[in-house]
């Protein structure tokens, strides 16, 4: 990616990635935590099962995941509001205050695809329920992980330009109402990385996230995001 | 008698700890051992009652995993392998109740709302709801107002689990629970998934909330006479 980040939208602020299963590395570790197993490491069995599955998920076709990058010219960020032309995405003041000295702005999204929730899905129904909530499992770790990423990327891509990156913002979070996740993808050319969207706002394959980080010489990325927050009874609160 | 408190307990304990069966390597410490499936079998053939077996000896040990499972001490693997337990030992229990009805202490109508497609936590909270003595009809994801009725038509003394995991699919189970309560008002509705609040459980008229499994197994045993 060289075009200078002045120039208007052109094919080239768009870009997407094909992720082999080997490349995003998942850890027996990382499902043990994601599972709930914090310090202490996960039953035998569990652990086989999580070995046996991380296997399923080496052999998968790659992972689709993408971003379009929207440039200073294209974007004004407000305390609760960033526009976008004709888009407004009301992220609310938490978000505001993550992206202030934000000057432009990168659309993620990523998926696992159907396949790996669909072997799930099987193994269920045919009695291996520890396997398949396993390889379930398996795959939002999967999203979570082409998010980082594709955040890798842009970094990449970005930095010859003086650019960083805030943190990473979804639809659904931080007071972000999940029903602008409409607004989002229309953003993004139709089926962008296989996902489309219902009217509820609901992605498709299910194992799919949508995210944005926001870009500039001021962005900036910070550590206690959840110590911002006013959602007190937020499940995933994680401020101690 | 020692020996039917021993046994029942030792059933209890299999459902707690995962052990399905003698062939079943896990948990570790049992190996080798008989499980759910040969203790179940064992108690039958002692004379012990088929009921006592059912509440004393495998209800018993889901009840453990529950809270367990409430407290973080176990996680969702550890769930799905007591359940596992419970239906090898159930397997036995079957031919002795003349009626589904006389194994089961009710009916859970299950399902995710309409524009949702999660299946995997509604799965679970089934799964611990059969563990506790009922019998659950899983309407699957996506299942439309209608359906639920419907399935309460056939059902009527059924409790209903409606599931969401999004704030906008949420919406959709007001519509569900005012269908339901027009049609059977008398009809208790639970209501769960990571974005339901008790609060809204009120606001939509739902009888309840529950964060977890064990939570509505709570609510389903509260709306019937203990046994
Ligand atoms: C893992 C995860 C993901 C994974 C996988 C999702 C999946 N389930 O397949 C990925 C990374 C793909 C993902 C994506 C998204 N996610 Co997400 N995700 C989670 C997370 C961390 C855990 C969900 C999970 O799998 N839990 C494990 C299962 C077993 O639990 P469960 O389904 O919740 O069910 C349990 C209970 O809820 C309860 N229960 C369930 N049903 C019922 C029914 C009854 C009657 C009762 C009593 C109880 C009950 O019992 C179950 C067992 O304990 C939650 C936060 C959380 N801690 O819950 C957010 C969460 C669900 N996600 C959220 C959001 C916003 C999203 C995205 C929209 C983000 C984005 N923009 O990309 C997308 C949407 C995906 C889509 N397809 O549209 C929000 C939803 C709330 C909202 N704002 O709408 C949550 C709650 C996080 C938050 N912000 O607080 N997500």
């Amino acid at each position: 990616m060289t075009a200078h980040p002045d120039m208007h939208e052109t094919e080239s602020s768009v870009r997407e990635f094909s992720v082999s299963p080997e490349r995003l590395r998942l850890t027996p570790e990382a499902i043990e935590r994601r599972i709930g197993y914090g310090d202490e490491s996960a039953p035998d069995n569990v652990r086989a099962a999580i070995e046996e599955m991380l296997a399923v998920f080496d052999s998968a076709d790659p992972f689709r995941c993408g971003f379009r990058i929207l440039d200073p010219g294209q974007v004004a960020f407000h305390p609760d509001r960033i526009v976008c032309g004709k888009v407004i995405f009301r992220t609310g003041s938490i978000i505001g205050r993550g992206l202030k000295g934000c000057s432009a702005l990168a659309l993620l999204a990523a998926s696992a695809g159907p396949d790996l929730s669909e072997r799930g899905r099987v193994l269920i129904s045919e009695g291996r329920e520890l396997a398949g909530y396993v390889l379930d499992t398996i795959a939002s770790e999967c999203v979570e992980q082409c998010l980082e990423h594709l955040e890798s990327e842009l970094a990449a891509a970005t930095a010859s330009w003086g650019w960083r990156l805030s943190n990473r913002y979804s639809p659904g979070y931080c007071g972000w109402d999940v029903v602008e996740q409409a607004k989002f993808f229309s953003l993004l050319h139709e089926n962008f990385c296989g996902i489309t969207v219902r009217s509820s706002g609901l992605m498709v394959p299910l194992k799919s996230a949508s995210a944005l980080v926001g870009l500039g010489e001021n962005a900036e990325r910070k550590d206690y995001e959840c110590s911002l927050c006013d959602r007190e009874d937020c499940i995933i609160r994680n401020d101690g | 008698m020692k020996e039917t408190s021993s046994i029942l307990q030792s059933i209890a304990q299999c459902i707690e700890r995962g052990k399905v069966n003698r062939a079943s390597p896990y948990p570790p410490d049992l190996r080798d051992r008989d499980g759910a499936d040969e203790l179940v079998r064992r108690a039958i053939d002692l004379g012990i009652d088929p009921q006592e077996i059912l509440t004393d000896g495998l209800m018993t040990g889901m009840k453990v995993v529950g809270e367990e499972f409430r407290a973080k001490r176990i996680f969702v693997p550890e769930v799905l392998m007591a359940a596992k337990a419970m239906t090898a030992g159930m397997e036995h229990l079957r031919p002795f109740f003349a009626s589904s009805q006389a194994t089961h202490r009710g009916v859970m109508i299950l399902g995710t709302v309409l524009g949702d497609l999660h299946d995997i936590g509604k799965r679970l909270v089934g799964m611990m709801v059969e563990g506790a003595g009922w019998e659950v009809i899983d309407l699957g994801t996506d299942v439309a107002p209608e359906d639920f009725v419907a399935a309460v038509e056939r059902r009527p003394e059924s409790v209903v689990g409606l599931s969401a995991l999004l704030t906008t699919t949420m919406m959709n189970m007001k519509e569900t629970v005012a269908r339901l309560k027009e049609a059977h008002p008398e009809t208790k509705i639970i209501i769960g998934g990571a974005p339901v609040t008790v609060a809204f459980a009120h606001e939509i008229g739902a009888d309840a909330y529950a964060p977890d499994p064990p939570g509505a197994v709570d609510f389903l045993n509260s709306t019937v006479a203990e046994i």
